[in-house]
């Protein structure tokens, strides 16, 4: 998979039309989100939240639920800028997305906090049903997540791989 | 020359004796052929034109630039990725480059049980002789091969399976493994670098940023095309290209869905039928030494032991790939530790893909907006292939030395010895594993008759008096092994029946 933009992200499918209807009536405003430190021309201070701990929770890098605080990767804050570039439908579908994940802990973990202020561990489980669903379109939405803060966070950022980066501006090669 | 899309008016006007919709593979071809015959020839790619020079080798910056829908668009059902390219040049130019030949019994099954005359492997063979002359098509080197490469063929050596190194279309290669981002050093052979350039050169015309909304016709018969110049940036204008020939040459999705929008007649409902995606999933393995998988040729080697060369299709291809790190986050199953600690293994992983010789049909459809809908689902013997595919991977691993394999399934499944098949064989379920494809094609297929097919074994579209096809959807029967080389013949030959 390469990056995340599937116009029928959500509403593929019947299970998917569901999720996307459990969005539009889960709460959109909440309040008690720690205000960004970035600038954001996308995102809400909720959506933020949500999605950089999602990078710190799918991608299982410590810290990055932060942001860019202690001079860490701000995954939501580069994805802000990314976003920008999406037609209108599929940032719709994707705020929807955020939505259904912040609050489908309610409906689909019987929880009663939505998923930024579970545990760690609770996070976790909550995820990997997500990722294990017999519900196709929420182990698709898992997936589009994954490939989402992926980008956000290892389109530059490539720490403990030993993978050196791109060729240009590092390996001379001749002109052909 | 390449036009400046921006340079075009609202309400433009452009004369040609031929206008081919699509810069990839087929029109490419098409264009050049056309146009060193003296005919007046304007392409619209819907796509930018992006030079080599603007290549990044960034995943972030170059993913938007060539793919469609940024890589992401699947089926109706999530279940398959389709991938294409969408800049000038089509999918050639973020491709693998690799050049196959169709099995010679597909295309005599079809001329001999088709009735598509002259399409045959014998009479095919000058159309693929002179592009693989155009292109310096080579066969892989010994010394191209990679790590994760040398590490399947090894696997295969041991485990006695047919497999060789692939001819591809690249020149003096420098190995940096960045084909499937654009090649920055210009050291493929493909639409960009060879093609349109010569198609230029003898005075066809190229407008990059145009989007062909309808094919219109007067008295039945073709008239030419009005299309829509603009996106990034640019402010939408409608130009209309007066052309008594149109040659669909936009992709197997595309292409029947440009049919469909523009109403075009298809009196035994075949526009958009019969489509094959080669549906693909990688299977991936974690060796104790480094595999570096992201330098040198991507794919240099290919198992075709468990192809069935046949146009009933069946059967699989195996053959390395390698991604880079976000494409290989995104691939890497689980969640959390277990997908940071995989990730810290990137050096040390290989990756090998299965793609089935699909059976499957699936077809294109519009929404009342026009928009392409792909409907497409795995009939059981190709679910079957899959699961055998995905074990035949995992034994090439494990006979090559790999610590472990992992499975390309959502959560984290992986087998730390070989013939652990009850985690493999624990089911295929819907979007899972997630299926990639990057070689749709069949939806507008040649048939001897029109009850049967879109196009005659010309390329002709039977209904359409000036309409011809010249991409992927002309084929019949999947191809079982990458067809951009044979795109790139059916359209020579295409050419050539029309001028």
């Amino acid at each position: 998979m390469r990056g995340f933009d599937r116009r029928t992200f959500l509403r593929g499918s019947a299970g998917g039309l569901a999720l996307f209807a459990l969005g539009a009536l889960l709460p959109a405003g909440c309040t008690r989100y720690p205000k960004p430190r970035p600038k954001l021309r996308f995102f809400t201070a909720k959506e933020y939240a949500i999605l950089n701990l999602l990078a710190a929770r799918i991608l299982g890098v410590e810290g990055l639920e932060r942001g860019g605080a202690e001079g860490g990767v701000d995954v939501a804050a580069k994805l802000d800028g990314i976003v920008l570039g999406w037609d209108a439908d599929l940032r719709r579908q994707l705020r929807f997305a955020l939505r259904v994940i912040e609050h489908g802990t309610y409906l689909f973990d019987l929880q009663r906090k939505r998923f930024t202020k579970l545990t760690v561990d609770e996070q976790d489980r909550y995820l990997a049903g997500w990722a294990a669903s017999t519900l196709g379109a929420r182990r698709v939405a898992f997936l589009a997540m994954k490939a989402l803060v992926s980008l956000g966070y290892y389109a530059d950022d490539w720490d403990g791989l030993g993978y050196p980066g791109p060729w240009l501006g590092r390996v001379p090669v001749e002109a052909r | 020359m390449i036009l400046d899309p921006a340079s075009l008016a609202d309400g433009e006007r452009l004369d040609a004796d031929v206008c081919v919709i699509g810069s990839g593979a087929g029109g490419a071809v098409v264009a050049r052929q056309l146009a060193e015959k003296g005919l007046r020839t304007v392409v619209l790619e819907e796509g930018r034109h992006n030079p080599s020079a603007e290549f990044t080798q960034r995943e972030a910056s170059m993913i938007p630039r060539l793919y469609r829908e940024r890589a992401s668009r699947a089926t109706a059902d999530l279940s398959v990725l389709v991938v294409q390219g969408r800049t000038l040049g089509g999918s050639t130019v973020p491709s693998f480059c690799l050049a196959f030949r169709p099995p010679a019994a597909i295309l005599d099954a079809w001329e001999q049980r088709l009735g598509l005359e002259g399409v045959g492997s014998a009479l095919m063979a000058p159309y693929f002789e002179a592009i693989e002359r155009l292109l310096g098509v080579v066969a892989t080197g010994e010394d191209e091969l990679n790590a994760n490469n040398a590490r399947v063929r090894q696997g295969a050596s041991v485990l006695g399976l047919r497999g060789r190194l692939p001819q591809h279309s690249r020149v003096a290669c420098v190995g940096c493994g960045y084909c499937a981002l654009g090649c920055a050093y210009d050291r493929k052979n493909d639409a960009l670098t060879v093609l349109l350039p010569a198609a230029e050169r003898a005075g066809a015309v190229l407008v990059p940023q145009c989007r062909a909304e309808v094919i219109e016709r007067e008295g039945g018969r073709v008239a030419g095309v009005r299309a829509v110049v603009g996106g990034d940036g640019l402010a939408p204008s409608v130009v209309t290209v007066r052309a008594k020939t149109v040659v669909l040459a936009a992709g197997a999705v595309a292409s029947p869905q440009l049919w469909l929008r523009s109403g075009l007649p298809d009196p035994h409902r075949q526009v958009g039928r019969h489509l094959h995606l080669h549906p693909q999933v990688i299977v991936q393995a974690v060796f104790d030494d480094e595999i570096a998988g992201w330098q040198g040729v991507p794919q240099a080697f290919v198992i075709d032991h468990f192809l069935r060369a046949e146009p009933g299709g069946g059967g699989f291809l195996l053959t390395p790939i390698f991604a880079h790190p976000v494409t290989a986050s995104a691939l890497t199953p689980g969640l959390g530790g277990p997908h940071r600690t995989l990730m810290e293994s990137y050096a040390r992983r290989a990756m090998l893909s299965v793609a089935l010789h699909d059976r499957s049909e699936g077809r294109i459809d519009i929404d009342d907006q026009g928009r392409a809908s792909i409907g497409y689902d795995l009939v059981e013997d190709d679910r079957a292939d899959l699961v055998d595919g995905m074990q035949r991977a995992s034994d090439v691993f494990f006979a090559a030395g790999a610590r472990r394999v992992i499975l390309p399934y959502t959560e984290l499944v992986e087998l730390e010895q070989p013939r652990e098949v009850a985690a493999i064989q624990r089911g295929v379920r819907a979007n899972d594993p997630l299926l990639f494809s990057y070689q749709p094609h069949g939806t507008l297929r040649m048939s001897a008759t029109s009850s049967g097919g879109v196009a005659a074994g010309s390329g002709a579209a039977h209904e359409v008096p000036g309409l011809w096809i010249a991409d992927a959807s002309l084929f019949p029967t999947a191809l079982g092994v990458p067809p951009q080389l044979a795109v790139m013949a059916f359209a020579s030959r295409v050419a050539s029946r029309i001028a």
